[in-house]
Parts: structure tokens; sequence; C-alpha cells
């Protein structure tokens, strides 16, 4: 896997396209229409799922996650940004122009 | 062989005309949903989507090639086409009519087929979930024996609007035991016809102990088996409930990517949010049938 495009702070990240999900006591499962395969997140995932359901860039999530969950500043940016480049690399989320946000 | 027969029967919520008998399923006079009949039956699918060494899909289109029985051509949820192959014994070709080419036709119609046996308690469903050989028709029988209708065997039913309304349709009369189960139920196997040739399986008719209306779900259960020295019992929530549901699609192997594994995700979906499902692990050999039935009754009773 390239690391060209690999998500950081500065970056603008939106849902990827082709996806059919679903809201389950909490954890969101999601199918992907043209691989056919399955993904599940926790309530966590769940949640910065939700955040990126319009373009959104990956500082102002953290800003709001560290709120929600009352969770230190360097420990929240360090696991927000795994778990995007995780999806990011299954095409679940795709970053954005900043132009185009 | 009289052609010009034509049989009409219900089975899995569809009227059925039928130029195959099927002595295993009800005899219905309502409007045929479902049209089976003879006829020729092509070796493969152009631009199939779905390729399986038995199958071949594509859209609402499907083909079953069973060898030395015949081949199937599943269309549109309306109809079957059978060619059989020389030779070929009626219970072999039911066999996989009523399995394999109605499993596709279910899903086709956008209900969703599952791998699972249903009884009915108090007036709701049951159904017991699981891979062949982990003893749902034993179950189902054992639960016949304490008289409880039996719904289905084996294909189990859901019809799911958006809403999360979940209703079981019936099968047909008819459970299928191994022989050694059928025994220990106090049936005599050697009355019962072998519904399988390549499995010991024996057809066992229901009659009175059908229930032939649809019923509103009231729990899933899924069988599973583990090197355990008792029976466990579960709750399940979340993803693991989806998991368990997709996993117990009746013939999943034969949707695709675009149409029919995104309808089946959105029904095990709303099913996952709706309903109550259960796993139960049970030791392996020997099946402790009645303590199972005596576990799940006390479930059931909370």
């Amino acid at each position: 896997m390239s690391n060209q495009n690999a998500i950081d702070l500065n970056s603008v990240v939106v849902q990827g396209e082709g996806l059919v999900s679903c809201d389950l006591e909490g954890d969101t499962a999601l199918m992907s229409v043209e691989s056919g395969k399955y993904y599940g997140l926790d309530p966590i995932g769940s949640r910065i799922w939700g955040l990126i359901e319009k373009p959104r860039a990956v500082a102002d999530m953290c800003e709001i996650l560290q709120e929600e969950f009352e969770v230190e500043r360097e420990r929240c940016e360090h696991d927000v940004l795994a778990l995007l480049n995780e999806l990011a690399e299954e095409n679940l989320v795709k970053v954005v122009d900043d132009s185009a946000a | 062989m009289d052609k010009a027969e034509i049989h009409h029967y219900k089975a899995y919520g569809l009227n059925i005309e039928s130029a195959l008998p099927c002595p295993e399923l009800a005899p219905s006079r309502g409007v045929p949903d479902v049209r089976v009949r003879y006829g020729a039956v092509p070796d493969s699918l152009a631009d199939a989507t779905v390729k399986g060494w038995y199958y071949q899909a594509r859209g609402n289109r499907l083909l079953l090639i069973i060898e030395d029985v015949a081949r199937y051509l599943v269309s549109d949820g309306r109809e079957i086409i059978i060619e059989r192959a020389p030779g070929s014994r009626d219970n072999d070709v039911r066999l996989y009519l009523l399995g394999s080419a109605f499993g596709g036709l279910l899903h086709q119609r956008g209900v969703l087929p599952l791998h699972g046996s249903a009884i009915e308690v108090n007036g709701g469903a049951v159904v017991f979930l699981g891979p062949s050989g982990l003893g749902k028709s034993a179950l189902a029988g054992a639960f016949y024996k304490r008289g409880y209708r039996v719904m289905t065997d084996d294909v189990c039913v859901l019809s799911i609007s958006e809403e999360g309304i979940l209703v079981v349709l019936p099968g047909y009369p008819q459970l299928k035991l191994w022989a050694e189960v059928a025994r220990s139920l106090g049936e005599n196997s050697l009355e019962l016809g072998q519904v399988d040739p390549l499995v010991e399986k024996h057809g066992l008719p229901l009659r009175k102990g059908f229930c032939e209306t649809p019923l509103p779900l009231r729990r899933l259960y899924v069988l599973t088996t583990a090197e355990t020295q008792k029976f466990e019992l579960a709750p399940l929530k979340g993803m693991e409930k989806l998991t368990a549901l997709l996993n117990n699609t009746y013939r999943f192997c034969f949707l695709d990517g675009q149409g029919g594994k995104v309808l089946n995700f959105k029904q095990c979906a709303t099913l996952a949010q709706h309903a109550a499902v259960s796993r139960v692990i049970r030791p392996g050999a020997p099946l402790l049938l009645d303590e199972l039935a005596d576990l799940l009754e006390r479930d059931l009773a909370l």
C-alpha cells in the first residue's frame, strides 16, 4: 500500500461511495456494494463514521471527539488517524480536496 | 407419466403450479404465484456474474446443474423450468427443486430464506438456525413429539417489512430426519421414504402437526457446536447478530454483489435490529435432544 495519500490532521475526509450501512445498537455495519465485503464499527468508530457523513477536517473531528469521550488530545488524534487510515485502505473513506470542502 | 397433468400446491407462502408431482407439499386451490414446468434448459448462462460448481446466476436468473438429476432454470421469482437427465428419479428431481431451486426463487422474490427449521410456540414462530448436521430438523422433531406444531424444515422464509414487521412463512408438512433420530422419536424409519440419495435422511409427513399459517417471529436460535460438556445459551447483540444471520442465509452463494447481496444485507440488518437472537452452543456427539428441548422450553417461558 502506498502511503502517498495517508490521512493526517489537515486532511478533509468523507464517507466512501457505494456503501450500504446500518446501525445496530451502537455498532455500525457496512457493506461495500462493489466488493461485497462486510465491515463492523464499534460505538466510537460509529461516531467517527457519523461525523464524516459530510466532508470534515480531521483536526475538527478530533476536537469534537475529545470533548465527547473525555480523552487526551494526543491519544485521540493517534486513534482517529489510525482508524481513518485503516478505513481508507478499504476505500471506506476518501480524502477530499481542501478547496472542495 | 401423464404429460398434461398439472398439480397445485402451496409451500414457502406461495401457490405453486407444478408439472412434477410433489406429494410432500400441501395441496392448494389458490391462483399460482410460481409455475414449475418441464422444458429445455441451457447448459450455461451468458454473462453470469456468479458462478459455482453447480450454479450460475445473473440478475433474476439462476441456472442449477445437478449431474444425473436435472438442470433447473429459475427466473424472475415466478418460474422454474426443469430439464431432467435421462433415467433421473422423481425423488431426486424434487429434492433439488424444493431445496436449491426454490431457495434461489425466494431470493428473487425479495423474501429472506434462512437455513433453519421453525416451530409454533404460543402463536409465534421460533426458528432454529444452523448449517446442515447441527440438529435443526431433529430439534424441530423433538418439539413436534412434545405437541408443538412445525412450520418448516431446513428452509425458513421470512417476510420483512422496512418497518421491521417480521413474519415467518410456513414451508411444507414434512420433517427430514436421520434414521437414528427418527427412531429415537419413536418413528419407524423404514416406513418413511428416504429423501436424499446421498445421506440417510427420511421424510416424516406431519399432517396435523403442521402449522400452515404465517406467524410473527418470536425468537431465533443459532445452533453451534463446540468442545464443551454442557449447553450454553447467550443472547447475541449488534454485529454478532448480523453476522449470524448473514452466515445462515439459505443459498447465500447464489447472490451477486450488486443486487442480491445488498438486499440480503438490508434484510438481515432489519432482522438484527428487530428480532431477538440467541446462540446455543451444544456439545458435539451425542445429540442430547431432550435436554436441548428442555433448555429452550425454559428459555422461551421467560
